[in-house]
């Protein structure tokens, strides 16, 4: 009995009209999956058209496809040191700044703490105020710090992100208050409790948060643009800056460029999403661990 | 834990960033130089009708798709989370619009809503409905503005909701299903509360990130103006106008604080919605 | 556990301080040789061209070196030139528009030229200005000192299809009847395929051209003497009703959601738009070999009004005197008579000396680029249009209002007159301000 009702579950609807209702679905969302990919096609057409095509309505305006525009946009651009920079940065950048968010999150949420919840007030208050303005004082500090053109410079800053803290601190406190009370009877320290128990079980948000920020931080083009001058600092999204002039933009070189800087962030989604989809670990597991 | 103090006070460094710049150039000129200190610049945002449309139009972003946004993710990641089989694939499809950058992303959909080229008016035209100015005209500037919104915030808010729909154990929704209860009420009942975190979260967000609406309007309209007539012309987009082709720092720090003061609001209520539902 | 979280955070800021990139400011003594940074936004090929300039000067030039650095496009030119200045890390040299030197001037901090010009030694000799045309050089001198010199110049002019005008018996408008005429019989449902073709297009930043077209039908938009605006007269009124005619009768169009006249005019929907000469390079590309097009003159209103754009190169006051004076050895190297010519050719900016004009390396180039022969030909106009004093005051208004009366929501004469208001409105406040300082 069991093992049908699982079946059903997965499958759909187990009446008749239902099964129709749940094709038609399925069909919906494929399409809307499509819908979601168009623009995507669009911008791979396009960086693959030759100059005088590239404003063509159809969307395969010519053979044989212009392999070219990517070589024009390696010679252009110095890509390799570019996509070096970015990767230094992200990793470096996301890696530590998961492990800061994850015990500031944690601290917000285990302990009560004086002026807390004033505290996460003023965190989201800073999600508030557009990146724009803050440009130029942030760059003021770098700069009195002495880190302009310097990795530091283009890491640090985005460790920290309130989003992101404020992400984790809604998942943590889901997390249920018995196992808080379990690990502490069992005299395990906070910071144990922190990486033994909360952690793992959060891992999928942790994942995602940590895939997102990777995103953010890969695609950012005006802060590296601001706090770094040399072309060996740079990273790739701000090659992106240099492909269009007043007079015009050679949309071509642009979606070329595009497409390099989509592709490894795609990578990065393939191989993240193993670990996004887990089961959930049995509690009755962790407890037994911790 | 003393340790874990300092790291809090760490990831509060860009705070400080913020709350340093807003007051010292609020009411200052060029270079710090402060010649006159006054709530003038805040009066003449007040006053002027450029802000009120760009706090209209934001205002409308916000309700529209913020709730569009949410109720759509929220379904396809239902529907994700139910159907394994296809949702391997059609996952990634989902999640690329957040990938891509806005500039490329608009570069499509500027094409889509071409009057004369675009697929859309193509389709229009195929089901006899006279063509559509998305991007020409401005009664349907913002219409346009927020299909291209909904549609980019998408990615972010269904991988979201997917994970969170897969931290809630089954057990209870097996039992539910063997006790018979049939698709909607057991999503009502079990699925959407255990979700609520998530829902409070994505909410907040999505609010933040409709508000500071800017990069959408600059790759889909161009640079010269927000939308024709200015009719796309969001809060943050009026503080860069302020600040960078106009070079009126005071009046663009001016209106971003009163936009974030309203945001503020907005959010400071949402939290308390959440806080009293039993966080 | 404390210890840990020690080792961590001594980590963290081990990497970020340690991890260290270029560590140049605005430039350094680099064994011997001055160096010092020249901030552009010149992109693509055109980057290519100036870095072949910056080579050749460095291997010339031993003992001072330049460094380019590529800030993207204009806007995140501009936006870097002010976060820097702001943070006292200013380049010695940059590419700078003549409205950004406005505030950077009143902020006293661009460095004025007239003593290097003078210097006996590195100075310039009397015809290296005079050699200069004019109408580039003038607004770089603000109260008989020279702030910045002509680099990368452009000019409108009038873009055609001349197989579309062949083909109708169309022959190039020279005056504002003509063009009117041309458009409308250029304007027709297109022989092949859908859509229609339109006889004249204009740039979206025509919004911010009301100077020009103005000017061009032989009215004043500003007064010296009282200060004010006058864009109320009926020859502004004439001009701008030109356009906006045009535009009502469907025989023009905007760029609009192209972005650039050059994409549709290299798609065949349009015969001919009036743009700036440095759009040539683009045209070139979108039309491919679609179709034969050229330049020409603009066509003339009551007056023929030569439309400059571009940008100079001004010296910022930072760095060391060796910095500055290999700065300034490389703008001179730059905008001497050759390279001059080879920037142009490369590029298809005008060159900024008559001599670079005459020389017979561009004098070949312009037989085999036909197209860019109008670009220079206009430059002998009536009258010239390159910064507009107070612009950053009148844009704003301008481009509001430009943009209600092409459109059709506003007619001109409203529009215009609405724009005075404003303007005076604006210059009053800015006057009090001044007085109360």
């Amino acid at each position: 009995m069991r093992g049908t009702n699982e079946n059903m579950w997965i499958k759909g609807f187990s009446k008749p009209t239902g099964r129709w209702a749940g094709l038609l679905l399925d069909i919906f969302v494929c399409a809307l999956g499509a819908a979601m990919l168009f623009p995507f096609l669009w911008m791979a057409a396009i960086s693959l058209r030759p100059g005088d095509q590239t404003m063509s309505p159809q969307l395969l305006s010519s053979f044989p496809l212009e392999w070219s525009n990517y070589r024009t946009v390696w010679e252009t651009l110095p890509l390799l040191r570019y996509f070096e920079n970015s990767l230094l940065v992200m990793a470096t950048s996301v890696l530590f700044g998961t492990i800061v968010t994850i015990c500031a999150a944690f601290a917000f949420t285990h302990f009560s703490f004086y002026g807390r919840k004033i505290l996460l007030a003023a965190l989201l208050g800073t999600l508030m105020i557009p990146e724009q303005l803050l440009l130029i004082p942030n760059y003021m500090t770098v700069a009195g710090l002495g880190w302009t053109d310097r990795y530091a410079a283009l890491a640090v800053p985005w460790m920290t992100n309130a989003f992101a803290v404020f992400y984790l601190v809604q998942v943590f406190s889901a997390v249920p208050r018995e196992y808080r009370f379990a690990a502490r009877a069992d005299g395990a320290k906070p910071s144990a409790f922190l990486w033994k128990v909360v952690v793992p079980l959060c891992k999928p948000s942790i994942l995602t948060l940590a895939l997102l920020k990777s995103i953010a931080n890969w695609n950012a083009y005006l802060w590296p643009l601001i706090v770094t001058n040399s072309k060996e600092m740079r990273t790739l999204p701000v090659g992106l800056l240099a492909l269009s002039t007043e007079a015009g933009t050679s949309y071509e070189l642009l979606m070329a460029m595009s497409v390099i800087l989509v592709v490894p962030m795609v990578f990065l989604y393939f191989i993240v999403q193993k670990h996004l989809v887990q089961a959930v670990p049995s509690a009755e597991n962790l407890k037994n661990e911790s | 834990m003393p340790a874990m103090m300092i790291v809090a006070v760490f990831g509060l460094y860009p705070v400080i960033q913020a709350f340093d710049l807003s007051l010292h150039v609020r009411y200052d000129y060029y270079r710090n130089l402060v010649f006159e200190r006054g709530w003038d610049n805040f009066s003449f945002v007040f006053q002027d009708p450029e802000f009120r449309l760009a706090l209209r139009n934001t205002l409308l972003l916000i309700v529209s798709v913020v709730p569009a946004s949410m109720v759509a993710s929220l379904a396809i990641a239902y529907f994700l989370h139910t159907r394994r089989l296809l949702s391997r694939w059609l996952q990634p499809a989902f999640f690329l619009p957040l990938v891509a950058s806005v500039l490329a992303a608009a570069l499509a959909w500027r094409w889509l809503f071409h009057t004369e080229y675009g697929l859309a008016n193509a389709t229009f035209a195929g089901l006899g409905l006279p063509a559509v100015g998305w991007l020409t005209s401005p009664e349907w500037a913002m219409p346009s503005l927020v299909l291209f919104s909904v549609w980019h915030s998408l990615g972010y808010n269904v991988l979201l909701f997917l994970v969170g729909l897969q931290a809630i154990p089954p057990q209870y929704d097996r039992a539910a299903r063997i006790d018979g209860a049939s698709r909607w009420p057991r999503f009502r009942r079990i699925t959407l509360p255990m979700l609520r975190r998530v829902l409070y979260y994505v909410s907040i967000v999505s609010v933040v990130h409709a508000f500071m609406t800017f990069d959408e309007v600059f790759a889909l309209f161009g640079g010269e103006r927000a939308g024709p007539m200015d009719r796309a012309l969001t809060v943050v987009y009026y503080v860069f106008r302020k600040f960078y082709s106009e070079s009126e720092y005071g009046i663009a720090s001016a209106a971003a604080y009163a936009g974030f003061l309203l945001v503020f609001a907005l959010t400071l209520v949402q939290l308390k919605m959440s806080d009293r539902r039993g966080g | 556990m404390k210890a840990r979280w020690a080792a961590v955070l001594t980590a963290l800021l081990c990497l970020a301080t340690a991890c260290s990139g270029k560590s140049d400011g605005a430039g350094t003594e680099k064994g011997g040789a001055a160096e010092f940074e020249f901030w552009h936004a010149m992109g693509g090929s055109l980057e290519q061209a100036l870095e072949r300039v910056a080579a050749d000067f460095n291997e010339r030039f031993p003992r001072v070196r330049v460094k380019l650095v590529n800030q993207g496009n204009y806007t995140s030119l501009h936006d870097k030139l002010v976060a820097a200045a702001k943070a006292g890390q200013s380049p010695v040299l940059a590419q700078t528009y003549s409205d950004w030197n406005d505030e950077f001037i009143r902020a006293g901090l661009i460095r004025k030229l007239t003593p290097y010009l003078s210097d006996p030694e590195i100075g310039w000799e009397n015809d290296g200005l005079t050699d200069i045309f004019p109408v580039f050089l003038e607004e770089n001198e603000r109260d008989g000192d020279y702030y910045s010199l002509p680099f990368n110049k452009s000019v409108q002019v009038l873009f055609y299809n001349k197989t579309l005008l062949d083909r109708y018996g169309v022959g190039v408008p020279t005056t504002w009847e003509e063009w009117k005429e041309a458009s409308a019989k250029l304007t027709m449902a297109k022989p092949e395929g859908k859509g229609t073709i339109v006889g004249t297009g204009f740039e979206n930043a025509v919004y911010r051209e009301a100077y020009y077209y103005a000017l061009q039908a032989g009215g004043r938009f500003f007064d010296p003497e009282s200060g004010r605006s006058t864009f109320n007269t009926p020859e502004t009124r004439d001009g701008i009703s030109f356009v906006q005619g045009m535009l009502r009768d469907g025989i023009a169009r905007l760029a609009g959601e192209d972005q650039y006249m050059s994409v549709p005019f290299g798609r065949g929907d349009v015969a001919m738009y009036v743009g700036s000469s440095a759009g040539i390079a683009f045209v070139r590309e979108t039309v491919g070999g679609k179709f034969e097009w050229s330049t020409a003159v603009v066509p003339k209103g009551n007056r023929q009004v030569a439309f400059i754009q571009g940008t100079n190169v001004s010296m910022f006051d930072t760095g060391t005197e060796e910095q500055r004076q290999g700065a300034w050895q490389f703008m001179t190297y730059l905008l001497e008579a050759e390279n001059s010519a080879y920037w142009a050719e490369q590029t298809g900016y005008l060159p900024i000396r008559a001599s670079a004009l005459a020389s017979d390396r561009y004098r070949d180039y312009a037989k085999s680029h036909p197209e860019v022969e109008a670009a220079s030909l206009q430059l002998q106009a009536d009258a010239r249009l390159s910064t507009v004093p107070l612009a950053d005051v009148m844009d704003p208004v301008l481009i509001k209002e430009m943009e209600a009366m092409l459109l059709g929501f506003k007619s001109v004469e409203a529009g215009l007159a609405d724009a005075d208001k404003a303007i005076n409105a604006k210059l009053a406040a800015l006057a009090a301000q001044e007085n109360k300082r």
